[in-house]
């Protein structure tokens, strides 16, 4: 059986297990010249190149430059035009807080969204129990989306959240392993594997917890490559099992919570049995 | 399945935390698992410490094995703290050392024509590779800055001495892609990961100007490897930056 590692190495298409990239960024930057950034047939051909069915795309310099709007509308258009390749979030900022919820109705009234996504830095600081989001999160919770935070704040505050919200799920947006720790008791919380740059920090973060189920592989593409995401995981000292889950299973989950997936949404992977 | 050349491995022992490999089996153990056919090294311990001038450690780890080339940190003439530049190159060509390496953050000195002309004089004469890092010990790959600035003073002033920039940082493509422009000597590692950073520079510079660079211990070599495998370039070019670039570099020592 071919393995993920073996994918890998030879540099050829993950075809044959579900392959989605949890955190991506499109649109312009502020601070660096990322090459082609708002190409999307590089973005798309990259995706084809490594068998990645599905990124979970936020706006660019999320939540601090220009306007909620306009950002969103990079995100959503490039999803409009590879709408099974791209799923956006809809990127908020605290620089505008009464406008958070309209922009919300107004990103999940222009088709597939999967969720929310915040930062924290160049913004004004704010909790998950800051009164602005909860209308946020409670439209969110109806939708059962997705909640991802570069950060997402004080633990207690979190479990606060995620008991308030269960049908929400909660995702740091950056590998931290005292948040995997809790999602082992809070079922709605998870983790992107996003910068774990250590050597093996996925594998020995898997063999620490016994358990693979909260872990989703994210990459910042579109910022950066998508090997920096998948290349940690691919040579993971782990089970092909767990590789799997975080490499799209558990992604494949919370897209089953929505009414619009599809198993053949997932384009680069064979779909013989599906 | 392309093979890689790795221009930074940190060997033996670190006091920050880190896990080198200890031994050269070790060593080559962790080279077997992502393919890295061969590996620039340096003791990871000597440089933390500040050592410049014992340098039969990391000779032993590599004496015999081909697949591990040693290469040394080198610190301001002026400060006497390697042995003097006609020494130190003599060492360096008798002792098949494949480089030096600067770590102006680190080790708290300014890399430019002033503080190292002497030396890099000799190293030019001879073609011998040196690599710059940026990081301090636990500096974090998005918050760092290079001094692109005095990196160019040096590559104008030494036009033939190969300048490979290390630890290039994720946020430096505005100061680093002018610096690829306007220095042919200069080269870079692929730590920015940025979206398309591969097929840029191999258009633009061409295929010659990237090098692989894990940081291991630091880092972990999978974060880039698959992205030359995967890169949107011709198969040569991606060899060129898997392994021939530094093959040429260390073949053109002389």
């Amino acid at each position: 059986m071919k393995t993920i590692g073996d994918a890998i190495r030879n540099g050829e298409p993950i075809d044959f297990t579900p392959f989605i990239d949890v955190h991506g960024h499109f649109g312009p930057w502020m601070d660096t010249c990322v090459p082609y950034c708002r190409d999307d047939q590089r973005l798309v051909a990259e995706m084809d190149r490594f068998g990645c069915d599905m990124v979970w795309m936020t706006a660019s310099d999320p939540g601090y430059t220009e306007s909620m709007r306009i950002k969103n509308d990079y995100v959503f258009d490039l999803a409009a035009k590879h709408p099974d390749r791209v799923i956006p979030f809809c990127t908020l900022s605290a620089h505008s807080q009464t406008g958070c919820l309209k922009e919300l109705k107004r990103c999940l009234g222009r088709g597939r969204c999967i969720g929310v996504k915040m930062h924290r830095y160049n913004q004004p600081a704010y909790t998950l129990k800051s009164k602005f989001l909860q209308p946020v999160l409670e439209l969110m919770e109806e939708h059962r989306l997705v909640y991802m935070n570069h950060d997402l704040g004080e633990f207690p505050d979190i479990r606060w959240a995620a008991k308030r919200y269960p049908k929400l799920i909660f995702m740091g947006g950056h590998f931290n392993p005292a948040l995997n720790e809790m999602a082992g008791t809070v079922p709605n919380v998870t983790n992107c594997t996003c910068a774990a740059m250590r050597p093996d920090a996925v594998g020995d973060e898997v063999k620490r917890l016994g358990r693979s189920r909260a872990l989703l592989v994210g990459s910042d593409f579109g910022l950066f490559c998508l090997a920096f995401g998948v290349g940690m995981v691919a040579y993971a000292a782990i089970p092909e099992t767990d590789k799997q889950n975080i490499l799209g299973l558990n992604a494949v989950r919370l897209l089953e919570r929505t009414q619009w997936f599809k198993a053949s949404m997932l384009r680069c992977t064979r779909t013989t049995d599906r | 399945m392309l093979e890689f050349f790795d221009c930074d491995v940190g060997v033996r022992y670190s006091g920050v935390g880190l896990r080198p490999a200890e031994t050269p089996k070790a060593a080559c153990a962790i080279l077997d698992r992502y393919a890295i056919r061969q590996a620039l090294v340096y003791d990871r311990g000597a440089t933390e410490s500040g050592v410049f001038d014992h340098f039969d450690p990391i000779l032993a780890f590599c004496k015999g094995n081909p697949r591990l080339h040693p290469t040394i940190p080198i610190a301001p003439p002026a400060t006497g703290e390697n042995p003097p530049p006609d020494e130190l190159v003599d060492m360096i060509l008798e002792y098949g050392i494949k480089g030096v390496r600067v770590w102006p953050n680190l080790h708290a000195f300014d890399f430019d024509p002033s503080s190292f002309g002497r030396l890099l004089e000799r190293l030019e004469k001879h073609r011998i590779p040196l690599f710059y890092h940026s990081m301090r010990i636990t500096d974090h790959p998005w918050e760092h800055r290079l001094d692109w600035r005095r990196i160019r003073e040096t590559a104008v002033a030494f036009p033939k001495l190969p300048i490979v920039v290390t630890y290039m940082g994720m946020l430096e493509g505005r100061r680093a892609l002018p610096v690829l422009e306007g220095c042919p000597n200069v080269m870079t590692d692929l730590t920015c990961v940025s979206f398309q950073y591969i097929e840029y520079v191999t258009e633009q510079f061409g295929a010659d100007r990237l090098v692989l660079a894990s940081h291991y211990p630091a880092q972990d070599p999978g974060l880039t490897i698959p992205w030359v495998s995967y890169s949107c370039i011709s198969g040569k070019a991606r060899k060129r930056i898997a392994s021939g670039n530094l093959e040429r570099l260390v073949e053109g020592i002389r």
